[in-house]
């Protein structure tokens, strides 16, 4: 085996640190399997603990490739996304490279299999904490591409320059980096390797539920994050507060669950075109919808019509609006919505099935004729009726009967939302009033940090709608004491954590062409407001810089001793410039040539030589001696 | 041993396309060319690769990435730019003469104080010569550098050529600058040591009659060890002659003329004696030792006038007239009258 150069020694733990950092970005993912990753983590730090000594020949290293190869192609055989199957041969491909002999075309490898794990991970994952190995990936290729590339000069290799003078241009790079995203022209020509992530997982929003499937889990996965488009904060917060949000309506009861009507005239919009509820215009809000098993589409109260939808969605008779195929990634989608809250315009009469009384029990039926004993209108059955069961008992765990669940329901009067929807709207039916249960979300949580709402999984819900004096209107007998319920833990910490990945939805894997001139615009703003601070700030960091170049902080942040020194050269005639050693100075006024020989000899021993380095104490001794040597 | 490229083991398809990318220097500005590195051009393949994938797709992530390595590549390219303007005039490392026929090796340091580990190749073009060197910088700049010269006389250099791939090896930087500087060729040097010595030895005997006070190029073999007391005392050393050499006057006189029919050759080598003389006496050279060239008489104890000597070594042409003066050592290729 022939001995390993410098560069490729040094390089070693550079190139596996990039390729380490690519593996970190693709486990981002949900998409990826853990194995795969998990096994190449520990193959890597393997070589990074044993060094080259822990290796494999690049035949032996081929195998393994072509292992991979072969495997995936088994994968793609099986049904598998072939974009996952490409990152699985990937991870097999970068287990090759980890462990295959340190050559040069394996540190190369390594980069490349490295750069494509990153570039995978930007089309499989959407979090936030791709950031991370990105910019660590990007440091790690500065380094290794000078180790191997920039550094390995004829006449011997050089010595890496240190990463504190390389720290140094981050900033610059990073404010390139915020340059070149702004501006670079956004060209949308298809969705396919737009950032995915895996469907939520929820229950309830489909044509058949069963009771006891919906709402009955404080789930706090984020379901939905809105925020305003314009305006100010609080209005939005006032705007937003305790609003159902409008999903999948039910009418069919089948005695242990509810279906959705068959439609047979449903409204279509395709992709980009406005969806209107109503001539009203109200404030524009921007909702984020995060990827969910079901294809309904949240309607707020008061909602008069989506900007631009962003993919083609239906809507039946029953109000239910619903994407043609459940979008695979996050959906931005902008609405209008109106101050009154009024339940959605523009929904079919009430049908036969909503009036049905086939499948109400008896009990039912009794218990809703004695509770609206002397009403004297449906608007004061109902309310009579939700009056009563405002005084029962909220509870998730109740067990349900599941052959007679709305019975047993009313004898322990005991119960999650969607029980409360399902006897309010059979005892309606008993009673003639034509009604149906929605399932949807209520309220949410407003995010203090970021100034947002956030509708988690646990906001789920099921209420009433009744066809009351010719419209329809919303009932919810569900107890107030549900809403004092959550998931959440470390509340705090939460809400910095959601208001960062909200920023990041925003500002980075959202942001579009027409962002562009509304974030000068805010710029500007944010300019003019704080012209003063802006303009201070600036004037400090001159102030700074002047000292800086004067070399009166340089010693802070450069070298403390050139300071001293170049104090003193200045006092005896000479100027330096920053790159300029001493022993190219001209003799300075006043001092014996000898003398300064000796201290310049002296003074480059301490400071490039084995010498101990000076003291900033030491040194004034030093020129103060050679002050008094006169020639 | 220094990282090879070709370590790489492309496929032949793929190397002969980098040499031809590799090739390529595009002119951006006025002495100013910028070409790619092999591991340039395959790391600005991928970077179209992902802005291509950016652009058609519209992912945001994609441009996050398109623009950090973007980003990484143009401050790369700032600071091998940065580099080269900054890099000082090269010509305090030069040595003031090289001889010719001689492979010279050239070596010095360079006034740039830095952080950075750096290379930077040079080429300075003098007429048909050319002065290749390369300036490393790790801490302190070091210029190495060979320069080849046949023809003996004043080599002047003009325009210099300052390439670096600094500091990622993607980018070939190349910067053209006007620095002009005479470096001075000087003559074979001909040995004719052996005649100096035995005159001197004759001259100086075994016995020494006194003792005076060390000067710079005094052989230590002549210092006087037991007469030293202490680290400050002066040291002196042995006068083997009462007309010690450090007090004759020295004086080559050499004549320029040629004789017909003869060729280049012997005026090389009557020249190359005399600069072989130069460089004998050049650590005992004082007041009023004199080089005469032909007509033009040089106090080679005084600084300008010995390098208006070299200078005159250097570009001497076959003259006319007997060199002037008397005395001293004649160096002739005419016979003696």
């Amino acid at each position: 085996m022939q001995p390993l150069s410098s560069q490729l020694i040094l390089a070693e733990r550079l190139t596996l640190a990039v390729l380490i950092t690519g593996v970190i970005s693709l486990a981002l993912s949900d998409f990826v399997s853990p194995v795969y990753w998990s096994l190449l983590m520990l193959l890597a730090m393997l070589r990074f603990l044993r060094g080259p000594g822990f290796s494999l020949s690049e035949m032996q290293a081929s195998f393994i490739g072509w292992a991979g190869f072969i495997w995936v192609g088994i994968e793609l055989a099986l049904g598998r996304a072939w974009i996952v199957a490409f990152t699985d041969f990937l991870l097999i491909l970068a287990m090759a490279v980890v462990i295959e002999s340190p050559t040069p075309r394996n540190h190369l490898h390594r980069m490349l299999v490295g750069m494509f794990l990153v570039l995978g991970a930007a089309v499989l994952t959407d979090s936030v904490l791709y950031i991370f190995p990105l910019a660590a990936f990007v440091w790690f290729v500065w380094r290794a591409s000078q180790c191997l590339y920039g550094m390995n000069v004829t006449g011997g290799a050089l010595p890496m320059t240190e990463w504190r003078a390389e720290a140094r241009l981050m900033p610059w790079i990073g404010a390139l980096v915020l340059a070149l995203f702004i501006t670079l022209p956004r060209f949308d020509f298809q969705t396919y390797l737009k950032p995915t992530q895996p469907k939520k997982v929820t229950s309830g929003f489909s044509n058949a539920v069963d009771l006891g499937d919906f709402a009955r889990e404080l789930d706090p996965t984020v379901m939905m994050r809105v925020e305003p488009v314009s305006g100010d904060i609080e209005s939005f917060r006032r705007l937003m507060i305790g609003r159902y949000w409008r999903g999948t309506s039910l009418s069919i009861y089948n005695g242990n669950g509810w279906q959705q009507q068959s439609s047979s005239a449903d409204r279509v919009w395709q992709r980009g075109e406005n969806v209107d509820f109503s001539t009203g215009k109200g404030q524009q809000i921007a909702i984020y919808r995060e990827a969910s098993d079901h294809p309904y589409v949240m309607l707020p109260d008061g909602v008069s019509g989506i900007l631009g939808a962003s993919e083609a969605m239906k809507m039946d008779e029953a109000g239910s609006l619903r994407f043609i195929r459940a979008p695979t990634r996050r959906i931005r989608m902008i609405m209008e919505i109106e101050a009154a809250r009024a339940v959605l315009s523009g929904m079919a009469l009430p049908t036969d099935v909503e009036l049905s009384r086939s499948s109400v029990p008896v009990a039912v039926s009794r218990w809703a004729v004695l509770t609206t004993v002397g009403a004297s209108s449906p608007e004061q059955q109902i309310e009579m009726l939700v009056n009563e069961m405002l005084g029962w008992s909220y509870d998730l765990n109740a067990s349900i009967d599941a052959d007679r669940p709305v019975g047993s329901f009313l004898n322990s009067r005991r119960g999650h939302c969607e029980l409360y929807a399902t006897l309010l709207t059979l005892s309606l039916r008993s009673l003639g009033i034509p009604a149906r249960v929605v399932n949807g979300y209520f309220g949410g949580e407003w995010n203090e940090v970021g100034g947002f709402y956030l509708i988690r999984q646990q906001h789920a819900h099921s209420w009433v709608e009744a066809w009351v004096e010719g419209d329809w209107r919303r009932f919810d007998s569900t107890p107030a004491s549900r809403w004092q319920l959550s998931g959440v833990s470390f509340r705090a910490v939460d809400e910095v954590w959601e208001s960062i990945k909200l920023s990041w939805y925003r500002y980075i894997l959202e942001f579009q062409n027409s962002d562009r001139g509304e974030l000068f615009q805010k710029a500007v703003q944010l300019l003019k407001r704080y012209l003063v601070v802006v303009m201070a700030a600036l004037f400090v960091i001159a102030l700074v810089w002047i000292s800086f170049r004067r070399g009166v902080m340089r010693g802070v942040f450069q070298r403390r001793e050139w300071p001293i020194v170049d104090r003193w050269l200045e006092k005896h005639g000479v100027k330096r410039l920053v790159h300029q050693p001493l022993c190219s100075l001209p003799l300075p006024e006043g001092i014996d040539a000898a003398a300064w020989c000796f201290f310049v000899a002296a003074w480059e021993q301490q400071l490039y030589g084995s010498d101990r380095r000076w003291s900033r104490w030491e040194i004034r001794r030093h020129l103060r001696a050679l002050s008094k040597n006169h020639c | 041993m220094a990282y090879n490229h070709a370590d790489l083991r492309l496929p032949p398809w793929l190397l002969r396309l980098l040499d031809w990318m590799v090739r390529i220097e595009l002119p951006v500005s006025t002495g100013w060319r910028i070409g790619v590195t092999r591991p340039g051009a395959l790391y600005l393949s991928a970077l179209t690769g992902v802005w291509m994938a950016a652009f058609y797709s519209g992912n945001n992530l994609l441009y996050l990435c398109g623009s950090m390595l973007f980003s990484l590549v143009a401050v790369a390219l700032f600071r091998g730019v940065q580099l080269l303007r900054r890099t000082p005039q090269l010509d305090s490392a030069m040595p003031e003469y090289v001889e010719a026929g001689r492979q010279e090796i050239l070596q010095g340091r360079v006034s740039l104080l830095t952080d950075d580990s750096a290379s930077v190749d040079m080429k300075w073009h003098a007429g048909d010569s050319m002065l290749t060197g390369q300036l490393r910088l790790a801490e302190r700049g070091v210029l190495t550098g060979r320069y080849f010269s046949e023809v003996r006389g004043c080599a002047r250099f003009s325009r210099q050529e300052l390439s670096t791939s600094f500091p990622l090896g993607l980018w070939r930087i190349i910067h053209f600058k006007k620095e002009e500087r005479e470096l001075f060729v000087m003559p074979k040097a001909v040995p004719w040591s052996d005649a100096l010595g035995e005159l001197r030895r004759f001259e100086q005997g075994d016995e020494w009659y006194g003792l005076r006070e060390y000067v710079l190029g005094d052989a230590l073999s002549r210092v006087h060890w037991r007469k030293i007391t202490s680290v400050d005392s002066g040291w002196t050393v042995k006068r083997f002659d009462r007309s010690d050499p450090q007090d004759q006057q020295r004086m080559l006189r050499v004549d320029l003329r040629l004789p017909k029919g003869l060729g280049e050759e012997p005026f090389e080598k009557l020249l190359g004696k005399a600069w072989y003389w130069f460089l004998e006496q050049l650590p005992h050279l004082k007041d009023g030792d004199l080089l005469i060239l032909g007509e033009i008489s040089f106090n080679l104890g005084d600084a300008q006038q010995r390098a208006a000597a070299i200078e005159a070594l250097a570009s001497s042409e076959p003259g006319s007239s007997a060199p002037i003066g008397s005395g001293g050592i004649l160096l002739s290729l005419m016979d003696s009258d």
